[in-house]
């Protein structure tokens, strides 16, 4: 067992642990008891809008921001006041941070240089993680004659090259162009799993974070929403938050009076009713709220358009928008909108009324108040 | 600028014109007497273009005198000057730009130091005689390179920090923070990328502060005697009890002259990058 001042160095893929870790900047709370494990070899996807506390967390695990309160291991080493050059940490930055003075060669060589390789073993990884990250042919330039995507293997190979024990990612693709984002963010993924070694990646772009994650962390306001993989957090999100952050488009989320009519229980927008089947109608009678009121939750790709005596509910064409593979629909319910995802030729004109169904098994339901779920 | 009239163009030339005058006669008009002999000196009306050129002033200045006697003295005290407040500065600038200090006092230090520069030189210059003149393991610095390099050294030290803490904010803090992260100490970053990043701006204060010294006058006229007399003491000692050596005087000033023109020249490139600033970019 190493103490807590030892340098962690062994060059093995570490298991990261938060625990109960708080940051404040004078009375603003940044991150507030956050308890997150990282198993070894894992890709941890850190979700949330700005100002939600993911960079923070990651730059505390770094060393770069001191920690207020609580614990955070590398492996069986407690971290909190070790220098970042002691964490055994590789870092990927969103402006990827490349030496502007230094060639291609030299910013791929300093991380070597600082631990004194020789200079043959100095040549060797260099030009082993150039062909990795394919820029062999670039050793010779300096960062401002490369283009985006390039700084950004760049930026790659710079951390991998000295076999850290965490990588940790701070937006690595938001710089890029969208294309060049996709085509990335794959050879990423590749990456980490053939280099096998404990990732934490932070983005507030969640078709990134499904791709990447084999578990997502969701933040906001400095707090931990919810981790799990990310389509068990897609299929049962935990709260109206998560709920509302993930997926393109996001879930719809209605607040809704739950009634009933002629013996069916429904939901009441306005004056438009939700008809409630099913298990959804079960799961109605066990929310309890004084002011009856629950937030109902239904994802566009949930929506299924159509007339017919079945329909749920109905409601006028509010905009329809063209995305060439397929048509967003969205339908004014009282001043609260529901999207539906529709096949490219799907009819639709703005002004005429459309009914849709869903499954009830689909519907998800958040309290009013506090947000949670309350099936 | 584009679209100008004929006018407008003459206008913009003839201001540049006497603005350039205006710095350049004088120049032009210790050059021009450098040359002249006693007789032609005292000439009324004076000779805007010397009649009989001679080069007895430098002669008497160079090999009677002497004179580059002054001149190694100088860029002695100017080298330790520069260098000792570049170096101390350039640390003090950059640990003042990187790490915040409780209660803003990151401000106060700052602010402090500028204070040296706003009380007269003149006001310290007897306190540090008197210390200087002491005798320290049966060493004085009255009179010595070191001492007035040091003096000089200390003014300019603000001047140093306040130009550095510029050059050092505009690195990205990013770029340091890899460096961290790739394993490096903090003076190991200091060394390998703030400085070679902010290496433009580090020369062109080297050059200031060597001008500045090469330059100065009162702290030298007081804290030197014989031994490490500066250039600028020099020249005022053509003013003799007996009389005034005028041409010598002139021809002193452009001897003086000429090696910081040909510095600030040879460094003119480095010098506008670093006095622009914000060359740095990922």
């Amino acid at each position: 067992m190493m103490t807590s001042r030892t340098s962690r160095s062994d060059g093995h893929s570490a298991p990261v642990s938060f625990e109960k870790v708080s940051k404040r900047f004078g009375n603003v709370v940044a991150v507030e008891s956050l308890d997150l494990d990282v198993p070894n070899g894992e890709m941890l996807v850190l979700l949330g809008p700005s100002g939600c506390g993911k960079t923070t967390s990651l730059r505390m695990l770094a060393g770069l921001e001191s920690i207020s309160d609580g614990t955070i291991r590398i492996g069986d080493t407690v971290v909190n006041n070790l220098p970042p050059r002691a964490r055994d940490i590789a870092m990927v930055f969103q402006s990827y941070a490349l030496y502007a003075h230094l060639s291609v060669y030299e910013n791929l060589a300093y991380p070597l240089r600082v631990r004194k390789l020789s200079k043959a073993d100095i040549e060797a990884r260099v030009q082993e993680v150039a062909q990795v990250v394919q820029i062999s042919e670039l050793l010779e330039r300096k960062p401002r004659a490369l283009s985006g995507g390039q700084r950004q293997r760049v930026a790659l190979g710079r951390a991998i090259i000295r076999r850290p024990s965490v990588f940790l990612m701070d937006e690595p693709l938001s710089n890029l162009d969208a294309k060049l984002r996709l085509h990335t963010r794959g050879e990423l993924k590749r990456f980490q799993r053939e280099l096998a070694t404990t990732t934490i990646y932070v983005t507030h772009d969640q078709a990134e974070a499904m791709t990447l994650a084999d578990r997502v962390a969701i933040m906001n306001g400095g707090l931990l929403q919810q981790v799990g993989p990310p389509k068990s957090v897609y299929a049962r999100p935990g709260n109206a938050f998560v709920a509302g952050f993930l997926g393109s488009p996001p879930m719809n989320l209605l607040v809704t009076t739950i009634s009933s009519r002629e013996g069916e229980p429904v939901l009441l927008v306005g004056d438009h009713a939700i008809q409630a089947r099913g298990s959804l109608a079960d799961r109605l009678q066990r929310v309890i709220n004084s002011e009856g009121k629950v937030q109902f939750g239904l994802r566009p790709e949930d929506v299924q358009l159509g007339q017919g005596a079945d329909a749920a509910a109905s409601g006028e064409v509010f905009v329809v928008e063209d995305l060439g593979n397929e048509r967003l629909i969205t339908l004014d319910l009282g001043r609260q909108f529901v999207v539906a995802r529709a096949p490219a030729d799907y009819p639709a004109e703005m002004g005429q009324t459309l009914s849709f169904t869903f499954n009830p098994d689909r519907a998800h339901l958040f309290d009013v108040v506090t947000g949670l779920r309350v099936d | 600028m584009v679209g100008d009239t004929a006018w407008q163009k003459v206008g913009r030339y003839a201001l540049v014109a006497f603005v350039a005058m205006l710095i350049l006669l004088p120049v032009y008009w210790m050059v021009n007497m450098s040359f002249k002999d006693k007789a032609e000196f005292v000439a009324r009306p004076p000779t805007i273009v010397v009649q009989n050129p001679t080069t007895e002033n430098y002669f008497d200045l160079l090999v009677t005198q002497r004179f580059y006697k002054y001149g190694i003295n100088s860029l002695i005290v100017a080298l330790i000057a520069a260098s000792l407040s570049v170096a101390v500065g350039t640390l003090a600038a950059y640990a003042l730009s990187r790490y915040r200090l409780p209660r803003n006092f990151n401000y106060h230090l700052l602010f402090t130091m500028l204070t040296i520069r706003m009380f007269p030189p003149i006001v310290t210059i007897i306190p540090i005689f008197v210390i200087f003149n002491q005798s320290l393991f049966g060493f004085k610095l009255l009179d010595t390179h070191i001492g007035l390099g040091l003096v000089e050294a200390f003014m300019e030290l603000p001047f140093v920090i306040w130009m550095m803490i510029g050059f050092f904010r505009d690195i990205p803090r990013d770029m340091e923070e890899a460096g961290l992260m790739d394993g490096d100490s903090r003076f190991g970053v200091l060394r390998k990328i703030a400085i070679p990043l902010a290496a433009p701006g580090l020369a062109a204060t080297f050059i200031l502060v060597f001008i500045a010294s090469w330059n100065e006058f009162l702290l030298a006229l007081i804290l030197t005697q014989t031994k490490a007399q500066t250039l600028p003491i020099a020249v005022a000692g053509q003013i003799t009890q007996y009389d005034i050596k005028y041409g010598n005087m002139m021809a002193a000033g452009v001897i003086t002259t000429i090696p910081v023109l040909v510095l600030a020249l040879l460094a003119q490139r480095h010098l506008t990058r670093g006095l622009s600033a914000g060359g740095v970019t990922g």
